[in-house]
């Protein structure tokens, strides 16, 4: 159900490009994928809402700088989330003295996560405690490990990426994404129960 | 996909998928953000273009199935796509062709106009060529007089056939009677007159005209019928000139019955000339005895000459019957007179 409204919304949006209302593009395109866009990049910036907000706003201007070249190619989500990877990967790359900030940041929570036993049931994996230690496993994982898991897993199902079309915004193949997909999860859960490493 | 996942990630892995998918839930989206992307966005936006009309939009989105392929929708579309493109040019072809018709109505404007003006013209010329002929005639300059009576015939169909009997009488006064008979058997053969008595007036000329040639039975002939048809203007003459023709027959075959033809014809044109009045029968009597005159003792004719055969009565001269005749009728007129 959730495909075929997305599909109905990317035809939308192709038809109003083609015939260059691009105003009725950005609306579509906002109304429809800003929920997905803000969360990957309040959760690609440890959960910065301000500096989430500045970035999606800035993927959307992209977004408008380009919408006369957007076509069927991609989806629409796709494109936005492209825009949005490369965007927030600049962002922690530029932002050194944030960088800094986070990691004195992340040992305190670390001190704080370890002092926490490990999930034992689902209860306590959906815990608050417990999503709080992923939380903080997440802002220590590499910021493409941390996007690639943001792509497939963040939005919830309805917002989330497919792995074909993670690949083509990464540029890799499927089973690469696979892989990334599956060694950045192990390396999150790593860090969940040992702390990083 | 959940269960490519469960056996792609592995059953250990699913708790953190599960985490992620509840990290994302928890995140609530500042309300302002959609506003905020929307203004700033739409300075950024190209161009709309504007190729693209509403009726393409319909056709493009109904190919991706976006809408619903258009039925009667698309049917309405193209009528009213006829109507915008060919309204238009019908107004511009309505324009044009009101423009054509008031030129067309402006240059027939101008036609009439000039028409008019040439028409008021033409009178003009004509009552100057008139009056031109009319004066030279008076003044026995019959061959400017005939030229101007032929330049009217020739403007003005409408009087062709009076002015060519004028322009004839001039020839024939001008001695050229050759000329004077084309016109008439020739020229007006086939025209017929609105007035009879133009007709009469031809036939008199024609008459007067083979008169001249010797022609004398034709002349006849031509006379008679102007003498026989009733009253009419040139009855009186027509009568004199049918008793010059007889006494002229009598010069030739001294035949008695020619005289007696040639007096009862003078005595119908003074009888004739006694219908309108006294004086125009004493004139008329005075007219036959100037041409029983001999010749020689007549002054030069029009022509140059003191011959003339419409005047010639001289044949008579000593005919006891003619010349008895002739002075009762001079007395009788003293007596009225």
């Amino acid at each position: 159900m959730a495909e075929v409204h997305r599909e109905c919304i990317d035809r939308q949006i192709q038809a109003s490009t083609v015939a260059g209302d691009y105003r009725r593009t950005l609306e579509l395109l906002a109304r429809t994928y800003l929920d997905t866009v803000f969360h990957y990049c309040c959760r690609m910036l440890n959960g910065d809402r301000a500096l989430a907000e500045d970035v999606t706003q800035q993927v959307f201007e992209e977004a408008c700088k380009g919408i006369a070249e957007f076509r069927k190619e991609s989806s629409a989500k796709t494109w936005l989330l492209a825009i949005a990877h490369n965007l927030a990967l600049r962002e922690m790359q530029t932002r050194g003295r944030r960088a800094r900030l986070l990691d004195t940041h992340s040992a305190e929570v670390t001190a704080h996560v370890h002092s926490a036993p490990a999930p034992e049931s689902e209860s306590e994996v959906l815990s608050q405690e417990w999503l709080r230690r992923l939380h903080w496993a997440l802002g220590q994982l590499e910021p493409a490990e941390r996007s690639i898991l943001m792509m497939r897993f963040g939005g919830e199902r309805r917002g989330e990426l497919p792995a074909a079309e993670i690949a083509q915004i990464l540029g890799v193949s499927r089973a690469a994404t696979y892989r990334q997909l599956k060694e950045a999860l192990a390396q999150l859960k790593r860090i969940m129960i040992h702390g990083g490493g | 996909m959940e269960g490519d996942e469960r056996e792609e990630y592995g059953e250990e892995l699913q708790d953190v998928i599960e985490g992620l998918r509840s990290l994302a839930r928890g995140v609530e989206t500042p309300p302002a953000l959609l506003a905020k992307v929307l203004t700033r966005g739409e300075c950024l936006l190209p161009p709309q273009r504007r190729s693209m009309g509403w009726w393409r939009k319909v056709v493009m989105a109904s190919r991706r199935g976006v809408v619903a392929p258009p039925g009667w929708g698309l049917a309405f579309a193209s009528a009213c796509l006829v109507l915008l493109c060919v309204g238009p040019t019908i107004v511009t072809l309505r324009g044009a062709v009101a423009k054509l018709q008031a030129k067309l109505e402006a240059v027939e404007e101008r036609e009439r106009g000039a028409l008019e003006h040439e028409r008021q013209l033409t009178n003009i010329v004509i009552k100057q060529a008139d009056r031109l002929g009319r004066a030279n005639f008076e003044l026995g300059r019959y061959e400017e007089s005939e030229e101007s009576y032929w330049q009217i015939a020739e403007r003005n169909p409408q009087l062709q056939y009076d002015y060519l009997i004028k322009a004839a009488t001039a020839a024939w006064y001008a001695c050229d009677y050759q000329k004077s008979r084309d016109i008439l058997e020739e020229r007006i053969k086939d025209k017929q007159s609105s007035e009879s008595s133009k007709d009469l007036l031809r036939h008199f000329v024609l008459g007067s005209v083979y008169h001249s040639l010797g022609d004398l039975d034709t002349a006849m002939h031509q006379y008679k019928i102007v003498a026989e048809s009733g009253e009419n203007e040139y009855r009186e003459a027509a009568w004199f000139n049918v008793g010059v023709v007889y006494a002229l027959k009598y010069k030739k075959s001294k035949d008695e019955k020619e005289v007696a033809q040639s007096i009862a014809a003078l005595e119908e044109s003074i009888k004739e000339a006694s219908l309108r009045s006294r004086a125009q029968s004493a004139e008329r009597i005075r007219k036959i005895q100037e041409a029983r005159k001999p010749f020689d003792q007549r002054p030069l004719n029009k022509c140059g000459d003191q011959y003339h055969a419409t005047q010639d009565l001289t044949p008579l001269i000593g005919v006891s019957a003619f010349t008895e005749w002739l002075n009762q009728k001079q007395v009788l007129s003293q007596m009225s007179l």
